[in-house]
């Protein structure tokens, strides 16, 4: 119980975390990790709650967490692309690095 | 006959397999054939929940608890059918669109196949009974309306589609959040086993919150919307008409779904009051902001904006009386034909110029004439003016305000359409002045692309006509309750 406690506020702490690079840092990298570490906190909440539904782990709760990575898998890969994409049809690429 | 449930979610599937694999090799008849399998899977629903009444398919006959549900009702329906109508249209249009002007060939390779990925996710979305489910779909839609807004290669469009993305998985990783809280605390997955069980607690309150923030942030209510106009503008613009007037109506169902089942014991008139009041704002800002545009599309862009704002301003209104949603449907669906018949005549003037700047068309060519008819036209229902859909919608709102004595927000509809009055007005009045001396150019816009916009414009026209027989079918199965 008090360990599973523990990893819901790992994980919050982890979506702050992802939100703060999501809201300030500047630079469209930065958001892209804030992003991947909001998710990631997500999916810890996710996990810590289903072991605290029951006395064991909760399989419901892992298949959903399975289906987020998966998400969040290809959600990563196509922002990477399209920040490729965007820094080099920069006029002046090579100087301004994200 | 509960089969028929899956066909709408997996022929669009298909057939986006199958125009993948044919690439470069697709052609009117395939897009045609596809389209019109699709539209009609979505049209057999309709017949069969018009013979049978409401549905229900248990997936690989696991059934509730475990499963996943597909639920069709008249709610569902009357999305599922506009949605189909509009999204056969445009593949109708693009195809012409593509044509008209030097398009790369991978564009039309790359759009097909996620137009009809993004149809079968709107169906799913639409027919789903389940909030996990939901919440894929609502990443199915993400993932293929930023690439369409990608599509064009420009440099701004590229930053306004990563900009989309990122806001839209935070708005779905909230709801995700509040789907853990609401699984938490009652078990199941399922939308009317969590309505049955439901009870006001903290956890109930937090999913409420977390779910109706990540939802407004799809479908980019009055704070959250600075996305939208750049993506909204910036895409080709078939993709902009899906944008505008389909991906954002995806949040607003699934919130009009909770706030009538999982939510409508729990919810506080407080929370109706605030997302009234942010429509409110959007409606005056969206109003301000779509005056000051030079550029066409940008214009058209704010102008959703408003329009979010108007549909958010019926939360407080149906706290009393649930019948209010179901004018609030018929308003998004005017929304829907209206908005994605402007942004096709947007499509049409940039076939013949080479940017959307208004001031440019003063004295526009000839073969303009029907595209700004079709504007003026469309532009009637976003104003208000009878028999179109929007006039319905607005009366209704005026009429159910000064019967419940809520008569502060009378002074902002009326604002908010005067505004909408003036940005159509700014487009149109070009129609009125005098023409330039006219040099022979070949009319690039064809037949069809007139028709599509035409056809579009004149349903959300005469949408006051048909809106009894609308509301015939949205009760079924009463999702709105007696």
């Amino acid at each position: 119980m008090n360990q599973s406690i523990l990893y819901v506020i790992a994980g919050i702490v982890v979506v702050c975390i992802g939100l703060e690079g999501i809201l300030i840092r500047p630079g469209w990298m930065k958001k892209i990790l804030g992003l991947n570490l909001f998710g990631t906190g997500v999916f810890l909440i996710l996990i810590a709650f289903g072991k605290r539904a029951g006395k064991e782990c909760d399989p419901i709760m892992q298949s959903l967490v399975l289906t987020g990575i998966v998400i969040s898998v290809s959600v990563t890969a196509f922002s990477l692309t399209l920040l490729q994409k965007i820094t080099t049809s920069e006029p002046g690429a090579k100087e301004k690095k994200t | 006959m509960n089969h028929c449930l899956v066909f709408p979610v997996v022929i669009p599937l298909l057939s986006a397999f199958i125009l993948f694999a044919l690439g470069a090799k697709i052609n009117l008849f395939f897009l045609l054939f596809f389209s019109l399998s699709s539209l009609s899977s979505t049209l057999l629903l309709l017949k069969n929940t018009l013979t049978f009444g409401t549905m229900k398919y248990h997936i690989a006959g696991w059934g509730a608890p475990l499963g996943i549900d597909l639920y069709s009702d008249g709610l569902s329906i009357v999305w599922m059918l506009s949605s189909s109508i509009i999204l056969f249209l445009i593949v109708l249009y693009s195809h012409s669109y593509w044509k008209s002007k030097e398009h790369p060939v991978k564009i039309k390779q790359a759009f097909y196949p996620l137009l009809f990925i993004l149809w079968s996710g709107m169906n799913a979305l639409f027919l789903s009974s389940d909030i996990f489910n939901l919440y894929v779909t609502l990443e199915v839609l993400t993932l293929t309306a930023v690439p369409m807004v990608a599509l064009s290669d420009k440099r701004g469009a590229l930053l306004a589609s990563l900009r989309y993305l990122i806001v839209a998985v935070c708005g779905s990783l909230f709801y995700l959040l509040g789907v853990a809280f609401l699984y938490i605390g009652w078990g199941t997955l399922d939308i009317s086993l969590l309505a049955q069980s439901i009870k006001p607690c903290p956890l109930s309150w937090g999913a409420l919150g977390l779910m109706t923030v990540g939802l407004m942030t799809k479908a980019a209510l009055f704070p959250f919307y600075f996305w939208l106009p750049p993506a909204h503008s910036q895409a080709p613009s078939p993709v902009s008409a899906i944008l505008s007037g389909l991906v954002i109506k995806g949040p607003y169902y699934i919130l009009i779904r909770f706030w009538n089942t999982i939510f409508l014991d729990i919810q506080n008139p407080l929370i109706s009051y605030c997302l009234g009041l942010l429509g409110a704002i959007a409606i005056l800002w969206g109003a301000f902001q779509a005056l000051r545009q030079d550029r066409l599309k940008m214009l058209i862009a704010y102008s959703t904006v408003t329009q979010i704002g108007y549909l958010f301003l019926f939360f407080p209104l149906a706290s009393g009386n649930r019948s209010v949603w179901e004018i609030a449907i018929v308003f998004a669906l005017a929304h829907a034909f209206s908005k994605s018949a402007l942004f096709l005549v947007a499509g049409n003037i940039l076939c013949v110029y080479e940017k959307d700047t208004i001031a440019h068309l003063e004295g526009f060519p000839p073969c303009l004439n029907l595209s700004f008819f079709i504007f003026g036209l469309a532009g009637l229902s976003i104003m208000g003016i009878p028999p179109s859909g929007g006039f319905v919608g607005k009366w209704n709102i005026i009429t159910i305000l000064c019967k419940t004595g809520q008569i502060w927000w009378i002074p902002i509809i009326v604002t908010g359409t005067l505004l909408s009055y003036a940005y159509i007005l700014r487009v149109v009045r070009y129609s009125f002045s005098p023409k330039q001396s006219q040099e022979d150019r070949k009319n690039p816009i064809s037949f069809s692309m007139n028709l599509v916009a035409l056809l579009l414009a004149a349903i959300s026209f005469s949408m006051g006509f048909f809106f009894l027989p609308l509301l015939d079918l949205l009760s079924i199965g009463s999702p709105f309750g007696q």
